[in-house]
């Protein structure tokens, strides 16, 4: 019944770099299919065409209006300012897409980051640590913190959301712990700070880093069975169960990799601010939920994915920037970022809303 | 005795009981669910006071019938009257306005409530015969105890009592003495006598036979849609109920429906390797406790009512349900005890649940992710942690393509674009990928077409043929009648009868269901 249809010239994914083409060749082949086999009002059809350009074409707006304030939003070292500073939330809301993949949420993301950005400039100012070692535990301190969450929502079936809220202030009171709530600024590997600070072949090195992560990152959700028992759990975690999927055990992992990214996000950011001093890490709770709701409405619609992440990461940073060079007071940046999450969102539920229900 | 019952009250006229119109009367009814007739132009009278069971197999239609009488169903044609005034029933609201209330099989009540809290949910202001009406149901004294401290009796007791708070003129029972004892089924029978002597009716839906006869004036029997008897009670035996409600089965076989061809269950060897047995196994969920074998080279199927604890026991074997209390499994004759899903499938077990939107399939995901979701971690690249996609895919099309599922290029389709019966050939692939020694399925032809189950009935013997054990639960008798070797019948978490050559007749096994 179902044969040939000719590719939809508007599909999906053509925006994307990094999305596998054949997938999305089949996925707007199928979805054509279905189109033509059940007669869809007109509407529908029209919003699931062009519901996915919604926040790509906002994002051009947006760039419009800010070049048309200020010429020198679009020039190479204001991009590369933007990138750069995208770079580290860009990683923290990478390694919460993780955790919303899985229907899980974590709001501890923010002080997993700024609890080692604190302890990492404590381990190497207050205790002499070197700064390998320093990071060996950093790292093994971010496994610990995403077992023990990862252990209190899997196994002991905790709400995350209370979890997290829980574990966020513990660990911003950690930060005043480790630093004994003094702002630290000498003893950190200055070797350290300028290789973060530092640029390869002309590009920020945090601008090679987080892409790099977020590629593995990706990987691990797109193309591994991990990554695609981590779906399945987000999608139906009861077909999940019956489909031999260890829920607890891949529930907790999903909250592993996320603060273990998170924590890495974190020591870079010690590098690139060159100090630490309690709470005043990586300011990124907001930012990087809206960096993944935005996402979920571009490529895969309707499903948090790490390409539509970065680019909402990147959407994120560029408003507080180009709203500075437009000269508007500071704190319209809130109402910006908060709009954009709620129309991104809306978006994501216009195109989406028919196709996921059944 | 039937015709004469029937032709009595079918003219509608001043005839039987009384002079006054019927409590309610049905005239016509007809509900088809697309192009599955569910309902097929029926017509019953029920007299004031007067209290009429309802029988038939699973599927005859007495649900659907009592939804229509209660407004959760609106009828294609029909008409419905109450006391001689025709009703239009558009919600179970305006049905409750008309006098007419349902106490549906399930239990919906809440634990952390008290009973008098229970019983006044959705009234707004506590009603003033409440507590005559809790009296009535004997929980006067039960009124401020948390209704999870209580059995479920009770709990049934309260949604009956909330039921009658809104003064009803018809009653419609489904199920009401499933958790019952004999003493709280006494019980219950005094509150029903009670209420017929203040002309309240009562529409009395059961499979238990013995009930039946203690309480019902009249028994109507349906089949496939129809209702096929109308019959007092009053020199009802038993037995020539359970004729009724089996010979109902047999008057509607498969064949009279178009030309369905099933496998023949023909001598295939069965060998004496038993792949799966089990021994007095009992859950948390119900009384009894199962025993039986499976062997290789054997299609087994498994019946039985509703709630008869089918789906429990595979669960219960699968990891996946309510945990086993006692009882012992063996696999390959070696000893198993069920924990998870991935160790019932490291022991080659492998089970096709009940449900598949619900229990199988991932929204979101094509249907290659679906069909390899369990079987991932065998086919990466090398080493690596990455899947093999070609090899994944190659597999799965040539699965899907052996099942004939359509539509052909459907591997890299969202499985949402996928009809039922091609959805679950999806998920019989995705477990036919896997090893395995013990197949177990769970209503694998729900919601699937004549074509696909026929094809789904193939495939299970060619499974049995290669040497594996094939459990198939179905309420569908006739379906396991014609595709199975031997059937399991089973009535509250215990297999009460085995069939299987002659004896194994849709008949029969639907006279053991009961």
């Amino acid at each position: 019944m179902l044969t040939e249809h000719p590719a939809d010239p508007t599909k999906r994914g053509t925006m994307s770099t990094t999305t596998n083409s054949a997938d999305d060749v089949a996925r707007s082949a199928a979805a054509d299919a279905h189109t033509h086999d059940v007669p869809e009002p007109r509407s529908v059809v029209l919003r699931r065409r062009f519901g996915p350009w919604g926040v790509p074409v906002i994002m051009l707006l947006m760039v419009a209006v800010f070049q048309s304030q200020n010429s020198t939003f679009l020039t190479v070292d204001n991009v590369w300012t933007i990138l750069e500073s995208a770079a580290l939330p860009a990683m923290v809301a990478c390694a919460l897409t993780v955790v919303l993949v899985m229907g899980e949420f974590d709001l501890s993301v923010q002080a997993v980051a700024g609890f080692a950005t604190t302890t990492f400039a404590a381990l190497m100012a207050n205790w002499n640590y070197t700064t390998i070692t320093a990071v060996v535990i950093m790292l093994a301190v971010g496994l610990a913190i995403g077992a023990l969450t990862g252990w209190l929502v899997a196994y002991q079936g905790l709400n995350a959301l209370v979890v997290t809220i829980g574990s966020a202030s513990l660990l911003n009171g950690g930060e005043f712990l480790v630093s004994d709530s003094k702002s630290i600024s000498t003893g950190i590997d200055p070797a350290f700070v300028d290789f973060v600070r530092s640029d390869l072949v002309g590009v920020p090195v945090l601008v090679l880093i987080a892409p790099l992560v977020a590629a593995v990152l990706w990987a691990v959700l797109d193309r591994t069975a991990l990554g695609r028992e981590l779906r399945a759990i987000g999608a139906n975690r009861e077909a999940a169960l019956f489909a031999g999927v260890n829920v607890r055990r891949t529930i907790l992992i999903g909250f592993v990799i996320t603060a273990f990214v998170c924590t890495m996000a974190g020591m870079f950011y010690t590098g690139r601010a060159g100090q630490a001093y309690p709470m005043t890490g990586l300011q990124v709770l907001l930012p990087s939920f809206s960096a993944c709701f935005i996402g979920a409405a571009m490529f895969r619609v309707g499903e948090f994915n790490i390409p539509g992440t970065v680019v909402g990461a990147v959407l994120a940073s560029m408003v507080p920037n180009g709203l500075l060079l437009a000269d508007v007071s500071g704190y319209s940046t809130y109402f910006f970022q908060g709009g954009i999450l709620i129309l991104a969102v809306g978006f994501a539920r216009i195109v989406a809303g028919g196709r996921r229900s059944r | 005795m039937t015709r004469e019952a029937s032709s009595a009250v079918g003219s509608g006229g001043p005839a039987v009981l009384d002079a006054a119109p019927a409590r309610l009367s049905v005239d016509g009814a007809t509900k088809t669910y697309g192009g599955a007739v569910a309902l097929d132009d029926a017509t019953l009278r029920v007299g004031a006071g007067e209290i009429v069971a309802l029988v038939g197999h699973n599927g005859a239609g007495k649900s659907t019938l009592s939804k229509i009488i209660s407004g959760y169903e609106r009828p294609d044609t029909g008409v419905i009257s109450i006391d001689g005034d025709v009703v239009h029933l558009r919600s179970p609201k305006q049905a409750l306005g008309e006098g007419i209330a349902l106490v549906p099989q399930q239990l919906a009540v809440i634990g952390s409530m008290t009973v008098q809290q229970n019983l006044r949910l959705g009234l707004g202001a506590a009603p003033h015969d409440l507590e005559a009406v809790a009296e009535r149901v004997g929980l006067r004294s039960a009124l401020h105890t948390r209704l999870d401290r209580l059995g479920p009796a009770a709990q049934r007791l309260v949604m009956i009592g909330r039921s009658l708070l809104r003064r009803p003129k018809l009653l419609i029972l489904d199920e009401p003495t499933a958790a019952f004892s004999v003493a709280e089924t006494e019980r219950l029978f005094a509150i029903i006598r009670d209420l017929t002597a203040e002309q309240i009716s009562i529409i009395y839906i059961s499979h238990r036979l013995e009930e039946i006869i203690a309480i019902a004036d009249r028994v109507v029997g349906m089949s496939q849609g129809r209702i096929i008897t109308q019959l007092s009670t009053t020199d009802l035996t038993t037995d020539q109920l359970a004729d009724i409600i089996a010979g109902g089965a047999d008057a509607h076989a498969p064949e009279a429906q178009g030309e369905v061809t099933f496998v023949p269950a023909d001598a295939t060897p069965v060998s004496d390797r038993k792949v799966l047995e089990v021994t007095g196994l009992r859950t948390a969920a119900k009384a009894g406790a199962a025993t039986f074998t499976i062997r290789s080279g054997e299609v087994v199927g498994l019946t039985g009512l509703v709630g008869a604890g089918r789906s429990t026991l595979l669960n219960a074997l699968w990891g996946a349900g309510a945990p086993v209390l006692e009882g012992s499994v063996a696999v390959e004759e070696t000893p198993f005890t069920p924990s998870s899903p991935r160790r019932a499938m490291a022991r080659g077990l492998v089970l096709i649940p009940e449900g598949r939107q619900r229990t199988s399939l991932i929204p979101g995901m094509t249907v290659r992710e679906n069909a390899a979701l369990p079987t991932s971690r065998r086919r990466r690249l090398g080493p690596t942690p990455f899947l093999d996609r070609r090899r994944e895919r190659q597999e799965v099309a040539s699965l899907l393509a052996d099942l004939d599922t359509k539509p052909d290029r459907a591997v890299d389709m969202p499985i949402h674009a996928l009809s039922g019966g091609n959805a679950q050939k999806v998920v019989l692939a995705r477990w036919l990928m896997m090893p395995s020694d013990v197949v177990l399925l769970d209503e694998p032809c729900e919601g699937v077409d004549v074509r696909a189950r026929n094809e789904i009935h193939a495939v299970l013997r060619r499974l049995a043929d290669q040497g594996k054990g094939v459990l198939v639960s179905s309420s569908d008798v006739e379906e396991l009648v014609e595709a199975t070797d031997r059937i399991l019948v089973m009535r509250d978490g215990e297999i009460v009868a085995e069939l299987a050559g002659p004896s194994m007749t849709v008949e029969r096994v639907n006279r053991a269901c009961l």
